[in-house]
């Protein structure tokens, strides 16, 4: 007589061989992680337009620029120069960190060789000056033997909407040309020349109510160019104050500097300040590796969690199905006469639940191949190793735990 | 007693919310014979199968099968086949006969040859590695026939087993159920074509609203106190012949009642002077008037 569990196995492995077996089958396994992906694609596309349509500009009318009036008639360039030195910093940084695409300009070549052999900020000030200098004189050289910093202040003016582009935290916005100077703002505003334009009064370092915005943009756009626009008016007025107050500037960095704690592990060797990281570019790249790849072992169980729920929902639904087709074909009545109720049954999950596994090792594997294949491709990880971040997608306890809370979740909806 | 037949109904009741699908059902089906379960739709005949494949527990009563009341321990020695028969679409001929053959507890070898054997005798020979989708519903059928005998069950339980078969089917199903028989096997079959029960059957139970109306080997059940007879004359030639009670006659037939103990071969002889007769039936109960008379009455007493 046929063995109880050998008749469930029978029964499994049927189940699981109709489905396993059909070429639709295999083709929605892996279409289905596709189709995910578009569908999330159109989402964020859709999210995308609603929040351009929520604008009073269609997305080709943002100008991304901005006046200023500047009633003080330094302030204004004084906070100009500050948006120009922080994204010469993060240039800067962005070469350090880099050894790729950037490195294709010569001049960027140089600049990460000056960056070994100089301090980062003693740098910055240096081509900070010229750019500065160049900026409002309208320097130009191409001349191979001229310095250094001339021939960058060049090559900056010329690149820099490619340095917006690429580089993180770049200025996404630019004041209009001082030359164009008009007394209707508001006719630049209201033909979407400008997003908005600031004024700064007279007594601005002093005075309580600080400066005006003019926008007709009520988005969050208009929200962003005002704090980035603020934060660097707010440098500039500290700077000042501190000037009236006798205190100098480096005093009042140091004093400003907020406190931080590192996250970090016992055993590991973490840099001490934001200045030995820039020094030190192979321990940067190390230091975001790290970062990035604990942020990265955070998000990794989220891809089993939704496959996990996934797999319950459409496994009862599966076994529904199955079990209505075979009671309504009498196929059950027929199958019941050769074994038991609960035997059909358990055969049945467990026949499901080895569909369901096979569906999830093959979405698990692709995931896996995406992340080693694709890793480069997301800007967010620009040098980490993708196969140190597929071995931690696939930790056995990630697996291990992914399988109790299958047959767990699984066995309860079944 | 068990031990001489194949399977007892013991006082059995099935009740499914207020209905009684079985009341006070008893019965004794001898081994080696075929037996039939014939009643109106809706009689409990499917029920009462159901019962003895162990689909469904009776409600109270017992059932004993192959000489145990625990019919999941003889599952693999009974084959059946359920009135409306469903396939598995998508699977293969061949395997799905070998996966029911497994589930009976066939190994995988002897299953595929038993199943070949069987295919090729039923002329499905070709169609084995067809899925079942593509067959028509005839041959479905048959694949459905030769899953319930793959395994080689001494026990048949066929419900409906000639519904939907081309007459050439009809003939090859009944070859199958004589030669089973010659092989010691006892097949209990439901039907509702009277005239094969009459022609198959050694044995009927008559099933009416889940009780046993009529039940017995065939020949005792037709056995009744009626003769007919086709004849030249009318009706009145039969007056003051011995033991004949009443005459009733329609056309050129005639059917008299006759009392219990009369002899047929002495009324001939007084009616052969009187008129010409060219049929004299003394079998003259039909299994069709039986149940017609059976359920009939019942309602009439209703």
């Amino acid at each position: 007589m046929i063995s109880y569990f050998h008749a469930i196995w029978l029964i499994a492995k049927r189940d699981w061989l109709e489905a396993a077996s059909t070429k639709l089958f295999w083709v929605g396994v892996l279409l289905g992680p596709i189709l995910v992906m578009i569908l999330f694609v159109i989402s964020m596309l859709a999210t995308t337009i609603s929040i351009f349509e929520s604008t009073p500009f269609a997305e080709d009318e943002v100008s991304n620029q901005y006046a200023v009036i500047d009633h003080t008639n330094s302030l204004g360039q004084e906070i100009a120069d500050a948006i120009l030195l922080s994204d010469l910093q993060k240039t800067i940084r962005y070469v350090q960190n880099r050894e790729n695409d950037l490195y294709n300009f010569e001049i960027l070549t140089e600049l990460a060789e000056l960056t070994e052999n100089h301090e980062v900020e003693e740098l910055v000030d240096m081509i900070g000056d010229t750019l500065l200098v160049s900026a409002r004189t309208g320097l130009v050289s191409l001349d191979d033997s001229a310095p250094f910093v001339d021939r960058f202040s060049f090559w900056w003016e010329a690149m820099t909407p490619f340095l917006r582009e690429h580089v993180t935290g770049f200025s996404q916005y630019w004041e209009t040309d001082p030359n164009e100077v008009t007394t209707d703002w508001d006719v630049l505003l209201s033909t979407g020349q400008i997003d908005g334009y600031f004024v700064i009064p007279s007594d601005f370092i002093d005075a309580e109510e600080g400066g005006k915005f003019f926008t007709l943009d009520d988005s969050y756009r208009a929200l962003t160019l005002q704090n980035w626009y603020t934060q660097f008016a707010s440098e500039v007025l500290r700077k000042h104050r501190f000037d009236a107050s006798d205190i100098d500037f480096e005093t009042a960095r140091r004093l400003m500097r907020p406190s931080r704690f590192e996250r970090s592990t016992p055993n590991e060797q973490t840099s001490d300040t934001v200045a030995s990281l820039l020094t030190s570019p192979v321990d940067t790249i190390e230091h975001i590796n790290e970062s990035v790849i604990e942020e990265i072992a955070q998000y990794a169980p989220v891809g089993y969690q939704y496959i996990l729920w996934f797999m319950v929902l459409i496994g009862s639904a599966m076994i529904l199905a199955g079990t209505v087709e075979e009671k309504s074909t009498r196929i059950a009545e027929l199958i019941l006469s050769s074994t038991t109720a609960s035997q059909l049954m358990d055969g049945k999950l467990i026949g499901v639940a080895l569909v369901l596994l096979t569906i999830a090792s093959v979405w698990i594997c692709m995931l896996g191949v995406l992340i080693f294949f694709g890793g480069s491709l997301i800007a967010m990880l620009p040098t980490v190793n993708a196969g140190s971040v597929v071995g931690m997608f696939f930790n056995p306890i990630y697996i291990f735990n992914f399988l109790i809370y299958f047959v767990l979740g699984f066995d309860f909806y079944g | 007693m068990t031990s001489f037949n194949s399977v007892i109904f013991e006082n059995t009741f099935k009740v499914f919310g207020e209905l009684c699908a079985l009341n006070n059902f008893s019965l004794s089906i001898p081994p080696g014979c075929i037996y039939g379960f014939i009643g109106p739709n809706g009689a409990g005949k499917t029920t009462a199968m159901r019962l003895l494949v162990g689909i469904t527990e009776p409600t109270s009563g017992e059932v004993q099968v192959l000489g145990t009341s625990d019919v999941s321990q003889i599952r693999h020695q009974i084959g059946y086949l359920p009135e409306e028969k469903g396939l598995y679409k998508r699977m293969r001929v061949l395997d799905y006969i070998v996966y029911l053959g497994r589930l009976n507890g066939m190994s995988k070898l002897t299953a595929a040859s038993q199943a070949k054997e069987l295919l090729n005798k039923f002329d499905l020979s070709q169609w084995q590695r067809s899925r079942c989708q593509e067959l028509s519903k005839g041959m479905g059928q048959k694949v459905q026939l030769i899953a319930t005998l793959v395994h080689d069950p001494i026990l048949l339980v066929l419900d409906e087993p000639f519904s939907g078969l081309d007459p050439v089917n009809v003939e090859l199903v009944r070859d199958i159920i004589f030669d089973r028989v010659k092989q010691n096997a006892t097949v209990i079959l439901s039907t509702h074509i009277m005239e094969q029960a009459e022609t198959l059957c050694d044995q009927i139970v008559l099933i009416n609203k889940g009780e046993s109306i009529v039940e017995g080997p065939i020949e005792d059940i037709r056995k009744g106190n009626t003769i007919k007879i086709e004849h030249s004359g009318e009706c009145d030639v039969f007056y003051g012949i011995e033991h004949v009670i009443s005459v009733k006659q329609v056309g050129r037939t005639a059917t008299l009642q006759v009392s219990e103990n009369a002899d047929t071969q002495e009324i001939l002889a007084q009616v052969l002077p009187r008129t010409r007769v060219s049929l004299f039936n003394t079998n003259a109960v039909s299994l069709h008037e039986i149940f017609l008379r059976a359920v009939g009455s019942e309602k009439k007493m209703k």
